[in-house]
C-alpha cells in the first residue's frame, strides 16, 4: 500500500529539488502519516484544507500497469464527503510561482471564489482533470483561464465527451492557455490556444512496473522545469517514465539528479513513440486464437478487452466470421475459410494467444508473416518451443505489458 | 492467521527496510537497471559506418561497446565505426551513461542475409 492522490506529484517535486507547499485534503486517521510522509520529502507548508469523512480515502486498483482498464476503485465512495477548514483562505499564495489543482474528489467550490484572486498575485494556475471530473461547467462560470489544463484519456469527462480531437480542444476554449491530453502509452498532445498550434509529444516506449500516478509526475516536471515549450514537455515524458520503472522514492530521485541537467540535445534524442487517440481505432488487429464455443477464452476476452481499452480495433474471426464444427458443409468452411484470410489481409497487425498449439493459429502467424504483416504471439502458458514460431515472430511474450508495448511501437510514430 | 507487510507506509525517502527484513519495503532498492547486462538487436545497420565500409556485418566474437551521438550506438572497439543503434526502450542508457557506467560486449549473432542481422550482449562496467 502507497500514499498515492497528490503524492506522487510529491514524489517529482523532491526528486526534482523543487521547494513546495502542499494543501490537501484527508481522513483525519491518515494525518500522522501524511505529516511524517511529507516532511520526509522536504515538504515545506504542510497544510490541511479538508477533512474527509465517511469514507477511508482508500483506492483498490486491479491492475496497476494500465495494461488494460485498472478499475480504480474509492472505497465508500457515495459516503465521501468533505468538511472544508478554512485554511484555503488563510494560505499565503505571495511566496509561490505556480499552484496546480489536482482534482479527485474535491468539487473545488471553495477553492473557485479565490482563483482571481490567486491570479492576480501573478501566479500561474494549473489543473488536472483526469479524476473524475463528470463536466466543466463549474469552470466554465467563473471568467478565468488557467495556464494550463491537464487531462487524460482515461478521464472519466474525456471518455464521455470526446468526439474528435479538435471538437475536443474546443470545449476548452476560453478555459486555458494551454490542453495537455495525455494519452498512455501514446504519447501526450499539447495545443496552444494563442498559436492555435499542437506538439505531439512522445512516450518512452519501454516495459513498466506500474503506471499509478505517472500522470502527476508529468504535470509536475512539465510546470516546473526551466525547457521552454516543446522540451519542457518532452522533459516531463522522461520523468514520468522513470517514475513507471520503480516504486522506489530514492532510486527515482537518484535516476533524476542526472536527467535534470539533460541539455537539448539529449532530451531530444530520447525518441519515443506518439499514437493519438482516434488513429488507434484505425488500426486492425487480428486476434489469432482458439477461440472456440468449447475453449476457456478468458485470456482471449482479456486480451481483446486490454486492446479495446486503448482504443484500438481488434477482430476475433471466428466471432466475426463464424466457427465450424462437424456438421458444416464444405461450402460454409471455404466461405469461413476466404473471410479469415481477407480479414488478415485487411488487418495492420496479427496478434496470436497461445493458449496451446492450435493448427489454425499457428498457420496464420505464419500466413501473416509470409504477408510481411507485423506478428506478436502472445505466450501466457510459456508453450512456445519450435524455432520457427519462437523467431518468425516480432515478438513471443509471456508478458502482456511486453505484448502492448510492442503494439505501440509497431503502430505508433516514432517522435 | 498473520499478517504479511510492514503494516504501516515503507514507501518514503530513507526508509529503512533492513529493520523489518520484509523484502520490497523501503525508500530505496538495490536493484539498478543501469547495472543489468543487455542483449539485443540493432536498428539501421545498413545506414551505419561499419557497413557502408565492410559491405558486411561484424563476425561473431567482435568486441562492442555503446556511445551517445544523437542516438545510443554500437561502435566497434578494434576500428571505432558504427554498426547500429539500440532501440529506443534502451533510452535509459543516456541516463546510466551521464552516470559514469560503461557498456562493453561483443557480437553474439550477425547474418547479412536476407538483411543485415547484428546482435550483442553487452555488461555494465560501473566506475
Amino acid at each position: 500500500m502507497r500514499l498515492g492522490g497528490i503524492m506522487h506529484a510529491v514524489r517529482a517535486l523532491y526528486a526534482l529539488g523543487i521547494d513546495y507547499d502542499v494543501l490537501f485534503n484527508a481522513p483525519a486517521y491518515l494525518d500522522g502519516s501524511i505529516e511524517m510522509f511529507l516532511k520526509k520529502h522536504n515538504c515545506i507548508n504542510r497544510v490541511k484544507i479538508g477533512d474527509v469523512t465517511g469514507a477511508p480515502n482508500i483506492i483498490t486498483i486491479d491492475e496497476i500497469k494500465e495494461i488494460g482498464c485498472q478499475h480504480y476503485d474509492l472505497i465508500l465512495r457515495d459516503e465521501y464527503k468533505i468538511n472544508y477548514l478554512n485554511n484555503f483562505e488563510a494560505y499565503n499564495f505571495t511566496s509561490i510561482t505556480d499552484l496546480l489543482l489536482i482534482v479527485g474528489q474535491s468539487n473545488f467550490q471553495h477553492i473557485i471564489p479565490n482563483i482571481n484572486k490567486i491570479a492576480n498575485c501573478g501566479k500561474k494556475i494549473h489543473i488536472d482533470l483526469s479524476n473524475d471530473v463528470e463536466n466543466i461547467e463549474v469552470f466554465k462560470s467563473i471568467n478565468f483561464k488557467f495556464d494550463t489544463i491537464f487531462i487524460s484519456t482515461s478521464s472519466t469527462f474525456f471518455n464521455k465527451s470526446f468526439v474528435d480531437y479538435n471538437q475536443f480542444v474546443q470545449l476548452f476554449n476560453n478555459l486555458t492557455e494551454n490542453l495537455v491530453l495525455k494519452e498512455n502509452r501514446g504519447g501526450s498532445r499539447v495545443y496552444d490556444f494563442s498559436t492555435k498550434q499542437e506538439i505531439k509529444i512522445p512516450s518512452q516506449s519501454h516495459t513498466i512496473t506500474h503506471s499509478v500516478g505517472v500522470g502527476d509526475v508529468f504535470d509536475i516536471a512539465s510546470i516546473c522545469c526551466e525547457y521552454l515549450v516543446e522540451l519542457k514537455y518532452r522533459f516531463a515524458s522522461i520523468v514520468a517514465s522513470e517514475y513507471s520503472r520503480t516504486t522506489y522514492i530514492d532510486n527515482f530521485s537518484r535516476a533524476i539528479r542526472t536527467i535534470k541537467n539533460f541539455d537539448e540535445k539529449i532530451i531530444n534524442a530520447h525518441v519515443g513513440i506518439s499514437l493519438p487517440w482516434e488513429k488507434r481505432s484505425e488500426i486492425h488487429i487480428y486476434l489469432a486464437a482458439p477461440d472456440f464455443s468449447y475453449v476457456d477464452t478468458q485470456i482471449i476476452d482479456f486480451v481483446y478487452n486490454s486492446l479495446k481499452y486503448h482504443n484500438f480495433n481488434p477482430h476475433r474471426p471466428i466471432k466475426e466470421n463464424g466457427e465450424i464444427n462437424n456438421q458444416s458443409s464444405e461450402i460454409d468452411k471455404l466461405t469461413i475459410f476466404d473471410k479469415d484470410l481477407d480479414l488478415i489481409n485487411k488487418c495492420n497487425l496479427l496478434l496470436a494467444v497461445l493458449i496451446f498449439n492450435d493448427p489454425g493459429t499457428l498457420i496464420e502467424i505464419g500466413y501473416a508473416k509470409a504477408l510481411n504483416k507485423s506478428v506478436i504471439v502472445y505466450d501466457p502458458n510459456n508453450i512456445a518451443q519450435n524455432n520457427m514460431l519462437k523467431f518468425l515472430p516480432d515478438l513471443v511474450s509471456v508478458d502482456f505489458d511486453e505484448i502492448i508495448t510492442k503494439i505501440f511501437e509497431l503502430t505508433g510514430e516514432k517522435l | 492467521m498473520g499478517s504479511t507487510g510492514t503494516g504501516h507506509f515503507s514507501d518514503y525517502h530513507s526508509y529503512d527496510s533492513t529493520k523489518t527484513g520484509i523484502e520490497g519495503a523501503g525508500g530505496s532498492s538495490s536493484d539498478d537497471i543501469c547495472l543489468k547486462a543487455i542483449s539485443t538487436s540493432l536498428e539501421e545497420i545498413e545506414k551505419c559506418d561499419y557497413y557502408f565500409n565492410h559491405h558486411n556485418v561484424p563476425v561473431f566474437n567482435t568486441e562492442v561497446s555503446i556511445r551517445f551521438n544523437s542516438r545510443i550506438e554500437a561502435y566497434n572497439i578494434k576500428d571505432n565505426l558504427t554498426l547500429g543503434y539500440l532501440p529506443t526502450k534502451y533510452n535509459y542508457l543516456m541516463r546510466c551513461m551521464k552516470q559514469g557506467v560503461e557498456y562493453r560486449g561483443i557480437v553474439d549473432y550477425s547474418n547479412d542475409k536476407p538483411i543485415a542481422i547484428i546482435n550483442i550482449s553487452l555488461t555494465p562496467q560501473h566506475e
